[in-house]
Formats: C-alpha cells, structure tokens, sequence
C-alpha cells in the first residue's frame, strides 16, 4: 500500500516541479469558451472563466503540495519539540507547558485559523502559516503522549537511575517510541493541511484569485454541480489523490517502522 | 487518586485565562471594527459620530482596561449583548449551543461505533483484505473536505433518495424525529471524515500494544485470543484514542462551521462565524470562553478516563 | 414655482393609489386571493439587527420592511405612494405638511400619531444613535406636531427627493415614540404599524412574522404566517425550493439556470438596482490624470465582466442605474465603445507608454466582486497595466478603502444598491461635499448637483441629472460594469407575487398561497 501511495505523491511532486513544461496553457488565461465539456482540446473541460481546468489542476499541484509540507514542517517541528520536552522532564514544566498548549487547544481550529488569516490577512503564505500555528498543539500532544507512557516503565527509570544522559535515554528508548504515532499524525497533518487550505478558500479566506488553488475550484464549483460538473469533480479528484497518497504512504511507513519499536 | 483529580480541577482557572486572553487579543488585533461593519460601505457618518459612537459601545477605553472589565463580568456571568442585534449573549449562546453539542456527539459516537470494531478488526487481520478495505474507505471518508462531503450527500439525497432535512431547526426535547432528521446528514458528513482519524488510531495502538511484552505473556500463557484481545490489549490500546476523541470532539465545537452553514443549523459555529466578521466582540468572546470552558471539562473527563485505564498515569511522574 | 402639489404628482398618486387598491395582480385572469397559510422564504444574508435607524445593511431593510412603513411608501413601478401619510401639501417650498392616516395602531396597540414621527426625527437626529443614514435627511430642518394627525417639516433648502427618501426605508421607519424616546438599542425589537408583526428574531437563523389583524388596508396581508430562514448556501436555496420546502428564495444565474425545468418552480427576473462598479482613487496617481481613467474606461470589455461575474444576468450602466424610473441613461446611449487602441493613446499621452502597475481590492464577501476583479485584471493586461489583486477581509476592506480617512487604495470594487434619486447615485458619491465621498472632486459637477437638489420641478431635475451623468461619464473615476438582475423565484403555489426594481420583496404583503 505504500507503494501505491508514494506512488502517487512522487507523481504530483513531479507534475508540480514540471507543472509549467507538462501543462498545455497558462492557468489563468481564458483560453476557451467557459464551461466547455472535456473535450480533445480541454482534457478536463473549461471553468466558468474558460480557463483550461487541466492546466489548472497542474499548476494547483504546487500550492497544495507547498502548503502541506511548509504548514505541517511548522507544526511539526515547534509541537513536537515542546512535546518531547515536556514529557521527558516532566514535572512542573510538564504542567506548564501543557497548559499553554491546552490553551491554544481550546479555542476551535477553525475559529483561530479563521482570526489568524484575518489578522495576518488573506492569501496563500498567510493561510498556511495560520494552518501551520493551528497544528502546533496537535503534535505537541501526539508527542508528549508515547513519552508519558514511557517514561513511567522500568527500564527507563533504570536507565535514568544508572546515570544515562538526557540524550541518550531520550534516542535509545524515547525517540524510536514517538516515532511512530509522530510519523502517522505527520501524514494526517499533511494531508488535512490541504483540506484545511480547502476549507479557507470555502470560507473565502484562503488564496487569491487567479491562483489555481484546487480549494478554491472546488468551493467555486460546486455551483456548477449540475450545469457542469467537471468543474468541481476533478479538482475534488486531486484533493483526494493526493491526501490519499499521502495517508498510504504514511501507513505504509508506519508499518515499516514497526520492527524497531520493540525496546 | 483524589490528589490527581485535585491537581487537575486546580489548573481550570489558569488555563481558563489564558483562553480569555488570546481570543480576546487576537479578536482585537482583527483589522476594523464594529463601527466600520455598521457603517458598511454606504452609510455615512462623520468622524465625530464615529468617535461617539466608539464611545457609546464601550470600545474607546485602553484595552487592559477593556479586558478586565470583561473579565469582571464573566465572573458574574455577565456576557453582555451583541453588538449588532443588541441581543443577550447569554440568549444566544443558550439557543445555540446545545445545537453544536448535540450534533458533536452524534458525530463522534456515529465515528466510534463505525471506527472502533473497524480498526481492530483491522489490526488484527492485518495486511489481509479486510484490512486494505477498512483502511481504505476510512481513507476515502479523510480524504474529501467536510464541505464536499456535505455537497455530495446534499446531492445525492435529493437526486436518489428523494429526501432532504427539514429546514426549520427543532430542539430535540421539542420534536425529536424532526431533530434527527435534520442532523442526519451534517452528522453522516462529520462522522465520516472523522472515521478514518479514529480508526487509524485503534488500528495502530492495537498493533503496538499486540508486540507487547505482556500481552505476549498472556498468550503464552495459554489465555485465548479474545481474551487476550479484550481484556489485556483493548484497555492499553484505547488510551490513545480516547486523546483522538477527546481532540476531535473539541474540534467539532467550533470545527462544525461549514457543516451548520451547509444545512442551516442554528449552531454554535456559525454564529461564530458571523460575529467574527461583523466583529461583535461581545458574541465572539462570549462564545470562545464558553468553548474553552467546554473544552477543559472534556480535557478534565479525558485525562480521569486516561487514568482509569492506565493506572501507571495516575502516578506519574509528576 | 408651483407650490401646491403639481398635476402630475396628483395624477400619479391618484392613479397609483387607485391600483394599489384594485385587485392584486396575478399575472393571470382575475384570482382571488386567499387567506391563511405560512410562507417560507429563504434568506441569503442575515438580517444582523432589525433596528432601521442604525443599520446600513440592506438585509437588515428585507428583514424589517413587513413590520415598519414610514410616510410614503413604493409601489411595484416605484412610484411614491402615500403609507402611514395619507396625503401632503407644499405651501412653499421648504414646507412640508403631511396629513396622517387615522386610526393606525402600533402593533402594541396604541394609535399613531403626529408626535411619533417627531420621535423618528429626534432620534435620527440624536448623535447618539448614529444613523448611518442621516445624510439622507439633512435638508430638514425641523419637525413639528400641528395637531394629532398633522406633521409639519421646515426643510433648510428644497430638496426633491424627499418623499422619495422616506419610501426606501434607509433609516426612515416610524416607530412607536415610546420605543424612539427609550434611546436604547433595538436590533432585535421592531414594533411597528405594517401588515405583519415580528413574532421571534433569532439572529443567523430565522425570523418569524405573524399577520397584523389590525392592519391599516383591511384587504391585507393574506398569509397568517411569514418566516424568512436564513439560507447562506444557494445549493441549499434551490434544494428546498425543489423539495418544496421553502415557498421562495433569490438565486444567482447558476441557481435559477438548475431550476429552469422544474414545473413547480418559476423564475422571474427583472432588473434591480444593484450596480458593480470598480473605483479609481483620483486622488492618487496615476488616476488623478483624466486621461489615465478614461484609458481604462475605453480598453475594458463591459460584455465580459458581465458574462463572466453574473452568467450575463444583468444590463450594462451609466452613473444612474438602467431601470430606474426615467433617470437613467439608455443603455445605447452610453459611451462604452471598446478601443484599446485608442486608450494606449490616451496612456502615452499621460506619460504612461508602457503602461503601469497598480493594485486592485477586493473582498471574498462577494464572490461576483471577485469575479469581476479578475476578469478586469486580464483585461488591463492588454493596455500594459499590471493589477493585482488584493483580497481583504470584509471588516478589512470596509475599513480600508471606504471608512478610514484617507482612505487606502488604487482601484477598489464596490456596488451601489437602491436608491431612491439620482441625487443619492449621484451626489452622495461624486460630490466634493459629500460625507461619504472623499476621493473625486469636479466642481461643473458640484454646481450641477447643487442645482437638481434644490429643484422641485421634475424636468428640470431630469436634465441637470443627466448633464452630471455626462460629466461623470467624460471624467471616469468608476468603471460601471452592470446593474444585476434581480431572479427570484417562486413556487407554483405562491400567487401575487412581483418583482420590485428595489431588491425589496414590497409584495409579500399581497401575496397569498394556493393549494
């Protein structure tokens, strides 16, 4: 199953890498009459501005492939740390820093992705750095949870007692521990960070026309469902794909990791 | 035990204040006011009207000051009035979150009775067939946005079945069937796009918890697979689902926006939603501070359920 | 000048006033209307507060206009009608005398009188209400009781369009005075004298209206029950409408084009005042140049952004909106040749060979002003001009390029509603004097507007208005794309109903359901 699923993720990161040799127009010229079928000229049909929807769709790949990795490489790096960190040592920091945590938690995602664009304003960095804050607690949590639980088991509290460093205790048993749940919340933030981005432009708050955003054509599309829904259904093709590559892979992963979880 | 739960009830205020503090920031540094939405793109006023009328609605004090005296009336459960409608948001809040709540749980328990049996089976026949479809169609559920979703089953209802919810909104103590109805569909859209979360999470604890020492202890043993499912893995393997759960469950509060916008319920969400944009701050704050209050109670149910079922919790290193 | 009211205005009200009492108009042979039932329409923007007096949104209009009437009152051809006056007398021309209508109660019950509609002025005149709409009225100069049901307003200066100001019910609904003189907020309380009474408000998701028994026109309103849901989705607009479980809703073009086979559905459209336009900050370069505005006014393709912001439902505009009344320009009439040619000229000639950048704002709010952004940016293209377009959160955008002084922005799109005068379209957003206005000054056109202000005879109002349409049209600050269609539709049961140019639903109260 991996496989299949690096499979399509190498895919899409290639189409976005060769997005402007591959596709056949610019992705906001008007190059056809709007709504036109697929069709020999227009593989996948033309939007309600009559712009080429496959050219679109191809160049919509590198938005959404740079808001998953830079959104999640936020979340991922500030929250896992704090994570780890607060779990291994514990105590009154442990409480401290998870309170913070929990804090940012309980005001609703998308309410504080929402304020966030709207504070640092509309468009695709804003949008993604907003997502990338949203996640934040999330891994924090994910990786602080596996600690928890070992850090409590014998052998760690005999490593500790005999005198291991923080380092060393924290790579041999802790880290091969988190590895897991953080590799599998990785993929799922990845691909939720493309919903999310979906879901902003829904709201009207994510990128900017003309940008070729698969959220934006497909939040625009579903106007469209009936009178021409190809406008719609690929892009909604695409989220899938992709978010589907990415959730295989990382199941893929998981389960190659397995091995080394034993302690 | 009792220490544990103490400790626990005792960081509510702390961590209640910080909520406070940064929807009440964030609210403030939100570009624009309440008097510009007023004003629209048509209305006219003079700038002096402006100013009085700033004055008039409380927002010319300096800000700490401003806090505080919103701190002040919380503490008597004062949460003021709309901005715009001028409108209790006590009222407000009481019509609309028992709406959210309701269609949260729906969500979440619909997800759990789908995922739960979903991901074990999955672990447990792992890598054979039933595995690949269980994953996959979780993964499909994940895979669309909830919005999409909502716009498939809108759709297809219509289309197929020939049956849409009713469109007036009717309290469940009021009008049960017609309740259910409407949260039919919105809890079929969440439900499904949280399946996936849940069942990957059993899936993967129950894998890890099944390589465990103990747990192949008990089989050598002799104790018989069910048992060993049941009574030693299951408990060890749901502590980090019910953390997902717990999460989701927060999320869903203020996460139902799009799907109370789609089908038009009078949630919590949506009037969030709209108040940030018309920046009625008494709304907004009013309805976070109730979500952050939810969401410690929901923190505090988990972090007690954790300890139920892992006793090395309890005592931990804290 | 004639100081009585002039034949034609006679005619007109007599005229009026005897179809509004005719039988109701169904579009087919002679129906009668019946009583009773609940009709359910679909809201697509929240109503946010039913205080007319301090509310800009016209939602808020839509959401209160069943309940409160003011003096005059508009019919389906926008003529002014007497409502809650009966009728009026100029002795001169800074004098208004209206005669109230009598026994007219509130729906609390006690009577309309003369000092109510003092109480309306004394609060629109309060700084502390801040009506947004003040502007509106501030050729008036005082109000004052003469007896139970007689009301005398001293205007400061002629000004013709008042009886029309008080039908379109910007910050002009009576109410009752205890209510005006409490000087709280009534954003959810509305009590007024029109055929239907507010019954319950809950903000974001409906309100319900029962009849008024005691409705001044004993032949309306015919439906027991009106509730408005507030339905932001147009899926789910015209889901319901299929289903049949909304009796009306106001669609786009794509929502009205899934519902053209539908039998039990009709679609009626008819223009409405509600234009796009883009703005030019004159005051800023490169617009303060004439040239540069008319540039782009003669390199744009009006057809384009209107085939492609609205699905082509819509006419094409001058400064006042086609359909209203005889105010407007004829479509053929107005000056929108395209000549990119020509408007590279005019560029060069500006010091501008190569064309420039510039920034266009706009807000996702609307999705048609988006729209219409984006098919201008690529038409600017072909001139040389380079725009890009910012998108701005609504509380942003409001802000920035229409409340803050000075207001920051190049290009900016907008919309002008219905207004009830050229006056409105016309001095309220290109008068140097303006409140409203601060980017654009031209005084030919200043001295133009003062002039049609102050005039009372009809004509002549006419032709100095369509002289400033000539001097806006030749200055340009405004790209004016089209005034959109206004498509509602109806189910097979709805009968009575009719399109109002204003967007408004003016004939709920005379429409009735069958079967």
């Amino acid at each position: 199953m991996s496989t299949a699923g690096a499979a399509l993720v190498v895919a899409f990161v290639v189409l976005a890498v060769l997005a402007s040799v591959v596709a056949p127009h610019a992705p906001d010229d008007p190059v056809g009459q709007r709504l036109t079928a697929p069709q020999r000229a227009y593989p996948l049909g033309t939007d309600e501005f009559g712009r080429d929807i496959l050219s679109r769709l191809i160049f919509g790949s590198r938005i959404s492939l740079w808001v998953g990795v830079v959104a999640v490489a936020i979340g991922l790096v500030g929250g896992a740390s704090v994570g780890l960190v607060s779990g291994y040592v514990g105590g009154r920091l442990d409480m401290l820093l998870m309170r913070v945590v929990d804090v940012m938690f309980s005001i609703p995602p998308i309410i504080l992705a929402i304020t966030l664009t709207g504070v640092l304003g509309p468009g695709l960095t804003n949008a993604t750095v907003a997502i990338g804050l949203v996640y934040l607690p999330t891994f924090a949590r994910v990786a602080r949870g596996p600690v928890l639980a070992v850090v409590g088991r014998e052998y760690v509290e005999a490593a500790r007692a005999a005198g291991g460093g923080a380092t060393r205790v924290l790579s041999l048993h802790v880290l091969p521990n988190v590895m897991a749940p953080l590799i599998v919340q990785t993929t799922l933030a990845l691909s939720t960070a493309i919903l999310a981005e979906a879901t902003l432009s829904f709201l009207g708050l994510g990128i900017q026309p003309p940008e070729p955003s698969w959220g934006t054509m497909l939040g625009t599309g579903r106007k469209y469902m009936e009178l021409a829904p190809w406008v719609a259904i690929f892009p909604g093709a695409a989220v899938m794909l992709l978010v589907l590559g990415f959730n295989l892979l990382g199941d893929g992963l998981r389960d190659v990791l397995d091995p080394r979880l034993r302690p | 035990m009792t220490l544990y739960v103490a400790a626990r009830l005792s960081l509510v205020i702390p961590m209640f204040l910080g909520s406070t503090l940064i929807i009440f920031v964030l609210m403030r540094l939100l570009p624009g006011d309440v008097v510009d939405q007023l004003m629209g793109l048509e209305g006219s006023l003079s700038a002096e009207a402006r100013a009085s009328l700033r004055q008039l609605l409380g927002l010319d004090a300096p800000l700490p000051l401003q806090y505080l005296k919103w701190l002040g009336d919380l503490v008597r459960l004062e949460l003021g009035v709309s901005l715009r409608s001028s409108l209790p948001v006590r009222e407000m809040l009481v019509q609309r979150v028992p709406v959210t709540i309701e269609l949260a749980v729906l969500a979440v328990l619909l997800s759990m009775v789908i995922a739960v049996p979903l991901g074990i089976v999955s672990a447990l026949f792992r890598n054979r067939a039933i595995d690949f479809t269980a994953r996959l169609f979780g993964l499909l559920g994940l895979s669309m946005p909830v919005f999409w979703l909502a716009t498939l089953l809108i759709l297809g209802g219509a289309s197929f079945l020939h049956w849409l919810p009713p469109v007036i909104y009717a309290p469940f103590w009021q009008a049960p069937l017609q309740n259910l109805k409407q949260m039919a569909f919105p809890t079929l859209a969440l439900a499904l796009s949280l399946v996936a979360v849940v069942m990957r999470m059993t899936r993967s604890s129950m894998l890890e918890v099944l390589e465990q020492d103990y747990i192949q202890t008990a089989r050598a043993k002799g104790a018989a697979e069910p048992t060993v499912v049941l009574r030693h893995a299951l408990k060890n393997a749901l502590i980090p689902v019910v953390t997902v759960v717990g999460v989701q469950f927060g999320y869903l509060l203020g996460g139902s926006v799009v799907v109370e916008q789609i089908f038009g319920l009078p949630g919590l969400g949506f009037m969030l939603l709209n108040a940030i944009y018309q920046r009625d701050y008494p709304v907004v704050q009013g309805a976070v501070v109730f979500v952050a209050l939810f969401f410690i109670l929901v923190n505090l149910v988990v972090d007690l359920v954790y300890g139920v079922l892992d006793p090395r919790i309890r005592y931990g290193s804290a | 000048m004639d100081t009585k009211l002039t034949r034609r205005q006679a005619l007109q009200i007599g005229a009026a006033g005897a179809a509004l009492l005719a039988a109701p108009r169904a579009g087919r042979a002679q129906a009668r209307p019946k009583s009773g039932g609940h009709l359910i329409a679909a809201q697509e923007i929240d109503p946010i507060s039913l205080d007319n007096h301090k509310t800009s949104n016209y939602s808020s209009v839509q959401g209160v206009e069943h309940i409160v009437e003011s003096l005059t009152q508009y019919d389906d051809k926008l003529n002014v009608l007497p409502a809650l006056a009966e009728s009026w007398k100029t002795p001169d021309p800074v004098t208004y005398v209206f005669s109230l209508r009598k026994g007219v109660t509130w729906h609390d019950g006690s009577e309309l009188t003369a000092d109510d509609v003092v109480a309306w002025w004394d609060r629109i005149s309060d700084p502390a209400t801040a009506a947004p709409y003040k502007g509106w009225f501030v050729a008036i100069d005082r109000v004052q009781a003469v007896d139970k049901h007689t009301v005398r307003m001293s205007l400061k200066n002629p000004f013709g369009p008042l009886l029309a100001s008080f039908a379109a019910l910007r910050g002009s609904a009576i109410i009752p005075r205890s209510l005006a003189q409490e000087r709280k907020d009534l954003g959810a309380r509305a009590i007024g004298t029109g055929p239907f009474k507010l019954s319950r408000f809950v903000p974001y998701d409906h309100l319900h209206y029962v009849k008024n028994d005691k409705y001044w026109d004993k032949t309306l309103p015919h439906v027991n029950e009106l509730t408005f849901k507030v339905m932001v989705e147009e899926d789910a607009r015209v889901a319901a409408l299929r289903a049949g479980q909304i009796h009306y809703a106001y669609l786009t073009g794509e929502g009205a084009a899934r519902l053209k086979d539908d039998r039990n559905v009709t679609v009626m459209r008819s223009p409405k005042a509600f234009v796009t336009i883009h703005v030019m900050n004159s005051t800023r370069k490169p617009f303060t140049d004439k040239r540069v505005r008319q540039a782009i006014s003669m390199a744009v393709d009006r057809q384009e952004v209107l085939q492609k912001a609205v699905f082509g439902e819509g006419t094409l505009s001058g400064p006042v909106p086609t359909g209203h009344t005889d105010w407007f320009i004829p479509v053929d009439k107005l000056p929108y040749k395209q000549d990119i040619a020509r408007a590279k000229q005019l560029l060069a000639e500006a010091g501008y060979p190569n064309g420039f950048e510039t920034t266009i704002k706009a807000s996702p709010q609307y999705p048609e002003f988006v729209n219409a952004s984006v098919v201008l940016q690529s038409q600017l293209k072909k001139i040389g001009v380079n725009a890009k377009i910012i998108q701005l959160e609504w509380g942003q955008f409001t802000k920035e390029t229409f409340s803050q002084r000075p207001a920051d922005y190049d290009m900016k799109v907008t919309a002008w509603t219905f207004y009830p005068d050229p006056h409105h379209y016309l001095y309220n957003w290109w008068h140097s004097k303006s409140p409203s206005n601060q980017d654009f000054k031209n005084a030919e056109l200043d001295a133009t507007l003062d002039r049609a202000m102050a005039s009372t005879d009809r004509d002549e109002r006419k032709r100095l208005y369509f002289q400033a349409q000539q001097i806006l049209l030749d200055e340009a600050p405004q790209i004016i794309w089209y005034t959109g269609n206004n498509i509602e539709a109806v189910r097979s049961e709805v009968k009575g109903y009719v399109q109002s140019y204003t967007g408004r639903r003016l004939a709920f109260k005379r429409t009735w359901l069958e079967g």
